[in-house]
């Protein structure tokens, strides 16, 4: 099985955790426009490529951010959430 | 208050008809044979949920600790002893596990410290399931129910795994008891009893037992004192 | 006849333990270490099978479980591969895939209608015409099958366990056996695998005649016992690659999941067969089969025979036969320049005749078809044409192939690896291996033994290096000089039944019928030949099946290419896979208090609750009755310690708890209650719950059952980005729950504390701090179920304590517990929803009639923009409560039952029950809009009637919601 490198635990098996989704930045509620907004809720990035993703490790309750190349089923790092990649 | 705790493993034991002793208003099994020694060092499984605990999570629960006399440790995932037997484990980064040994009183004059908390001190209610496993075969019943590698630390680094076993979240973490590996597990109280039924069905098949608390407490006077309290 | 040799040394079998067993209903008897092949063969036993198709009879092909010609069945072990599964006592052994018994199997005559079966007939039969399409499918179901299974065979649950290792060498041949050395020596932990039950692979049993290759194999044994840091496995299986070196080792005893840090694949390769008319005969075997045969069990394959070669291997075969008293009538080499190395002269040397440049053009069967009785060979020039007006017959009981090896990949192309076909070798090796994955030996394309052991040591050495450890690779490897396989071992005959496919049945012919039918692509060609797909799973066939292919294109054989290996490498039985099947059950702490008064369990996610309480003579419906008549007439106790149950702490605690429900809480006082929603983005409802405010910085809520670690996992993420003052604390465990409710509740409380529980003290919706069986409690009055009552949060290790205390107080009102089910009901009377029974992936507060729980003006909340939207829309459904005449004496309503107008369904139930308090059915439905008026009429489709409904108000019991404010009675 797959592993993942939880930045606080470390390497652990898929099945220790959480997929949430891509990271997305929320349009301004109050000023974006409605097609704006529904494609924030609705659409999804279903192209594979690098994708900056939530992932959560559910024994111990941390969320962090996985880099990973869908299309060579590759994880290229893991942060917290406010460390930020180290590279781009 | 006189009120009586249960264990979340009571029920389980009931069923093996043990001798019981109340410890902590709890009542937990004080022997289930009367010779336990060989269960003891084969694999032997206990029940400890009676030890007082507190918890404390946010980014000023540290410091805060340390305001009330207890260091928590600097490395996260780790843990290190505290006075009369007791631990203080940092678990991931900002959440702290206090355990008071068999008659120590920290976790109770903790919370009474804390009450509802401080801005970035959050008290963290805890009531968990908590096992003690013995014996020279605990890494047989480990490789077949836990993913995570407890060989590949050496044995002296107070090492804490955030892990799942048998399907449920646990938090283990490996002491040295008279020189002979003592392994601690806790979860959520409302899964102990799975939990509990789990390792030692295995165990079993193993050649292991359950065992009461006075093979890890041999003074039998001292409990009994303690159970007066 | 006893085919038993004298004593061979290093054989397998232990004489001093003989096994009595029986085979198609007669005795025989056999060693420990025999497989159940080798016993059969030691014995005189040549016909071992019938075919999958053709139902011809069959033998030892392989020896090694790359085909299925020897598949027996003993009792409910189905199935089993007769040339690798240990012999045992007392096994009564049949072949399976026969009627009437393996001599006398009646479906034989299907060889003689192949003419009517040809490639591809099973994918025609089922498309036309379509008529025949059932007869088809039933003559098929009969025919075809292997085994039996017995439907009283017991489940077995065989448990896994985890393993880890730095390097994992897969393959105890002379390369593996070389790379795990290195590894070791690197200071690696080294774990070797193998599917035999001896090690040394070929090393074993190809000894050329001389003593070289076991003095070679004792060396490397010593040197690993040697090494405290190497673990040998046998009988072993690798069965498949999966990410991160994860590789489920499968034993007779488990599976194990291993997790290495490198794999190195030193997994050899398999013995390819020659493709000649008759070559399925009994008695025509690979050359490797025939020496493990003799090698490992002391069984002499045949008395006179044929062996067929283009290669060294041929020649040292030819050799070890003459060495164990088979006479080699001839060595009929496919190659016109013949063999270069010494063994050509050693061979000659016996008095053997060797033909060079020949093939066998046909195997004559004996006349009752149990056997080959000779071999008919002519002259085959470079480019593959064959003479045959040049015909010499050849008299022998047995014909051995070594033409040629396909490499044992598959767990290689699960890794990634990228191959390419080598013409040196005329095999596929690895191109691109993946980071951590090395190949060593024959499946990397290399035969030459010293080669092979320093290819090994290579591996082993990138390997530990791979794992930071020793300093890598510092040996080189040098390429074979003479190919060990040849290109093309396929000879053309007009009456066909040259086998490619043993597994399925498959002639050369039915190749170039495919790719006439234009399924002249591999992919294509596989599927509509089904080639590969036995279980053998192309081991003998697939490399075959491309060479051929790349012939009927003309395309190079890297242009063709190769199908996907899939795990398992050998089947699994299910009991293995299935483990233990661990399912975490979820208990509240007053599970043994319900198990003594008589509950019925149902699930609730991970958790058992109790449905309804039963007792002797009383039905279900009784029991919940009456527990439904407890709670509105008298006093009753229900477990709801399965609710999520958080706190939030801080400064911004109530900011916290506006962003994330639809609702406001920043202008609570402490003390109170209020309802809570929480909708996510897409304004969709998700849970809801109760939040009560504890302190000016300290809320406790609560969530469904089913949501709470949704919720907390989703609150956690939101805060992670927020950043508010707030901590928040998943209690959900730590606290246990229970609803004491009824108009006779209060008096019941009243007995067990000292806080005020008068109306005025203690009110509707609020919350309340203090002792209850002197236990800190948590209470709150809320609308639930729509009478007086007390939701009394305590910590989970008191839980016990207080329901006996409860129950005690109450024992004089005649308390009662109640389950799930009268819960159910009581809420539905008072037309409370349940999140998602009757809310579903769709359903926006709004259309759950609950407009007046959203503050649509509040600064941000989670879904908010999506609820402005929706709220400028028209709705088109609107969830209502519905009564149905108390006279409809009909079959009982449902969830999910349809509204119906006319032609169109214009709505759903998604709660119903009968009302003992009303005497009649209501429920909830999903309406549209313009039929959604209190008094409107509408029909619901029960069973295919229309039944008449109206639409009423809710709450349907107590709509004053005078119940649950009661007052305390004089």
């Amino acid at each position: 099985m797959k592993l993942m490198n939880c930045p606080i635990n470390g390497p652990r098996p898929l099945q220790e955790f959480f997929y949430w989704g891509e990271c997305r930045d929320m349009p301004n509620p109050d000023t974006c426009t409605d097609g704006e907004w529904v494609d924030y809720v609705f659409h999804r990035n279903g192209a594979p490529g690098v994708k900056k993703e939530w992932w959560y490790h559910m024994a111990s309750g941390v969320w962090f951010i996985a880099v990973r190349d869908t299309q060579a089923d590759e994880v290229k790092e893991t942060y917290l959430y406010g460390a930020g990649p180290h590279h781009e | 208050m006189s009120a009586v705790r249960s264990s979340p493993l009571h029920s389980a034991h009931e069923a093996l008809k043990p001798m019981w002793i109340t410890l902590n208003h709890m009542p937990i099994p004080l022997q289930f044979v009367p010779h336990e020694d060989v269960a003891r060092q084969k694999l032997g499984l206990a029940d400890v949920s009676f030890l007082s605990r507190f918890g404390v999570k946010g980014p000023g629960a540290g410091d805060w600790l340390r305001s009330q006399g207890v260091t928590p440790p600097a490395e996260i995932n780790h843990w290190d002893a505290i006075e009369e037997n007791g631990l203080v484990a940092r678990l991931a980064s900002t959440e702290f596990l206090v355990e008071d040994g068999l008659e120590g009183v920290t976790a109770a004059r903790l919370a009474a410290a804390l009450g509802r908390g401080l801005p970035g001190v959050t008290p963290v209610f805890r009531q968990d399931a908590s096992i003690a496993i013995t014996g020279s075969e605990i890494n047989s019943l480990l490789v077949q129910t836990c993913n995570v590698n407890f060989n590949s630390f050496p044995m002296n680094e107070r090492r804490l795994v955030m892990t799942s076993m048998t399907g449920i979240s646990v938090l283990v973490i490996r002491k040295l008891s008279d020189g002979v590996p003592l392994y601690r597990i806790w979860c959520d109280g409302t899964f102990g009893a799975c939990l509990w039924k789990t390792l030692l069905q295995v165990s079993q098949e193993l050649g292991g037992a359950a065992i009461g608390i006075n093979s890890l407490y041999p003074d039998l006077a001292k409990l009994k004192a303690l159970s007066l309290r | 006849m006893s085919k038993r040799l004298p004593q061979v040394s290093g054989e397998w079998i232990d004489r001093s333990q003989p096994i009595a067993f029986r085979f198609e209903g007669r005795d025989y008897s056999g060693f420990v270490g025999d497989t159940i092949s080798s016993a059969l063969m030691a014995c005189g036993v040549k016909v071992m099978g019938r075919s999958f198709k053709y139902h011809r009879t069959r033998g030892v092909l392989s020896m090694a479980n790359h085909d299925v010609n020897v598949m027996v069945q003993d009792g409910a072990r189905l199935n089993m591969r007769g040339d690798v599964t240990p012999l045992e006592a007392g096994m009564d052994l049949r072949a399976v895939n026969t009627f009437g018994g393996l001599a006398k199997d009646k479906a034989r005559i299907l060889d003689y209608l192949s003419a009517f079966l040809p490639v591809g007939f099973y994918y025609k039969a089922f498309h036309s015409p379509k008529f025949l399409v059932h007869a088809w499918e039933k003559l098929f179901r009969a025919l075809t099958g292997l085994g039996r299974v017995d439907f009283n065979a017991p489940r077995i649950k065989t448990p896994k366990q985890y393993d880890f290792t730095d390097v994992l060498v897969i393959g105890s041949g002379p390369s593996g056996l070389s790379a795990a050395i290195s590894a070791a020596n690197a200071g690696a932990k080294v774990v070797v695998v193998d599917e035999q039950a001896g090690v040394g692979g070929w090393l074993g049993y190809n000894r050329g005649g001389q003593h070289d290759s076991s003095a070679i194999l004792q060396g490397l044994l010593k040197t690993i016992a040697a090494q405290p840091n190497i673990d040998v496995r046998l009988s072993t299986i690798a069965s498949g690659y999966y990410a991160d070196h994860w590789v489920p080792l499968v034993d007779a005893k488990r599976m194990t999941k291993m997790r290495a840090r490198a794999v190195v694949v030193a997994s050899g390769a398999y013995d390819q067969p020659a493709v000649f008319r008759n070559n399925d005969l009994p008695g025509i075997m690979m050359a490797s089969a025939a020496q493990r045969l003799i090698y490992r069990y002391a069984v002499q394959p045949a008395s006179e025979v044929v062996v067929l070669a283009a290669n060294t291997e041929g020649y040292r075969t030819a050799v070890n036969l003459h060495n164990h008293g088979v006479k080699v009538v001839a060595l009929v080499d496919l190659r016109p320049e013949g063999e270069s190395t010494p063994y050509a002269g050693a061979v000659a040397a016996l008095g053997i005749d060797i033909l060079v440049g020949h093939c066998i053009y046909e195997a004559t069967p004996t006349s009752n078809n149990d056997g080959v009785r000779a071999a008919v060979i002519c002259p085959r020039n470079a480019e593959g044409v064959v003479d045959t007006t040049v015909q010499s017959v050849l008299a022998c009981d047995g014909i051995f192939m070594s033409v040629g090896w396909a490499p044992a990949a598959p767990l290689l192309y699960q890794a990634g690896t990228r191959m390419r076909y080598a013409t040196h070798v005329h095999q596929f090796v690895p191109d691109v291996l993946p980071a951590g994955v090395f190949a060593a030996g024959r499946v990397n394309g290399v035969y030459d033994l010293t080669q092979k052991l320093k290819d090994g040591e290579r591996a082993g050495q990138a390997a530990a290096a791979h794992v930071g450890l020793g300093s890598g690779p510092s040996v080189s490897v040098a390429p074979e000089a003479v190919s060990p396989s040849h290109p093309y071992p396929f000879v053309d005959h007009p009456n066909g039944k040259n086998f490619v496919d043993f597994d399925e049945d498959l002639q050369l012919k039915d190749f170039y019928n495919a790719a006439q039918e234009g399924f002249d692509n591999i992919e294509l060609m596989k599927r509509f030949t089904t080639v590969g797909m036995g279980p053998s799973q192309g081991k003998h066939s697939n490399m075959n099946a491309i060479r051929v292919l790349a012939k009927i294109t003309q395309k190079p054989i890297q242009e063709v290419g190769t199908t996907t290996a899939r795990p398992f490498f050998h089947p699994v039985p299910l009991s293995h896979l299935a483990g233990r099947s661990f399912y975490p059950e979820r208990l509240t702490p007053l599970q043994s208090r319900h198990e003594s008064a008589g509950a019925v369990f149902m699930q609730a996610g991970a958790w058992l609750r109790p449905e309804y309480y039963g007792a002797a003579g009383v039905t279900r419906e009784g029991a919940i009755a009456a527990e439904v008549q407890a709670v509105r007439t008298g006093v009753a106790l229900i477990d709801v310690g399965t609710l999520g149950k958080m706190e939030v702490f801080g400064p911004d605690a109530g900011e916290f708890l506006e962003r994330i429900y639809v609702g406001r809480y920043s202008n609570m006082k402490v003390g109170a209650t209020r309802y809570a929603v929480m909708v996510d983005e897409a304004g969709v409802v998700i849970d809801d719950g109760v939040v009560a405010k504890l302190g000016d910085n300290h809320f406790y809520f609560t969530t469904t059952t089913t949501g709470s670690a949704t919720v907390y996992r989703e609150m956690t993420r939101l805060n992670t980005q927020w950043g508010l003052n707030v901590g928040i604390v998943n209690v959900t465990g730590s606290f246990a729950g229970m609803n004491l409710a009824g108009p006779l509740s209060r008096k019941v409380l009243a007995a067990l504390t000292s806080m005020d529980v008068s109306e005025a003290g203690f009110p509707y919706l609020a919350v309340r701090e203090g002792d209850v069986a002197g236990v800190p409690a948590r209470l709150m009055r809320v609308g639930f179920i729509g009478e007086l009552g007390y939701e009394i949060h305590i910590p989970a290790t008191y839980a016990a304590h207080v329901w006996d205390e409860i129950m005690k107080a109450g024992a004089g009102f005649n308390i009662r517990p109640f389950g799930v089910e009268a819960q159910r009901l009581l809420r539905l009377e008072k037309g409370h929803i349940i999140v998602s029974q009757d809310t579903d992936g769709l359903t926006s507060p709004f259309d759950a009639a609950m407009s007046w729980a959203v503050k649509l003006d509040k600064p941000f909340f989670v879904g908010q923009r999506s609820l402005k939207i929706l709220n400028e829309k028209a709705r088109k459904q609107v969830l209502v409560g519905f009564a149905v005449p108390g006279s409809y004496r009909g079959p009982a309503l449902k969830e999910s039952h349809l509204v119906i107008d006319g032609q169109r369904i214009i709505g759903r139930i998604t709660s119903v029950a009968f009302s003992e308090s009303l005497g009649h059915f209501i429920g909830l439905m999903f309406i549209e809009m313009a039929q959604s008026a209190v008094g409107s009429h509408c029909k619901i489709r029960v069973d295919g009637k229309l039944v008449e409904a109206t639409v009423v108000k809710t709450p349907f019991y107590d709509p004053e919601g005078a119940r649950q404010k009661l007052e305390e009675s004089a």
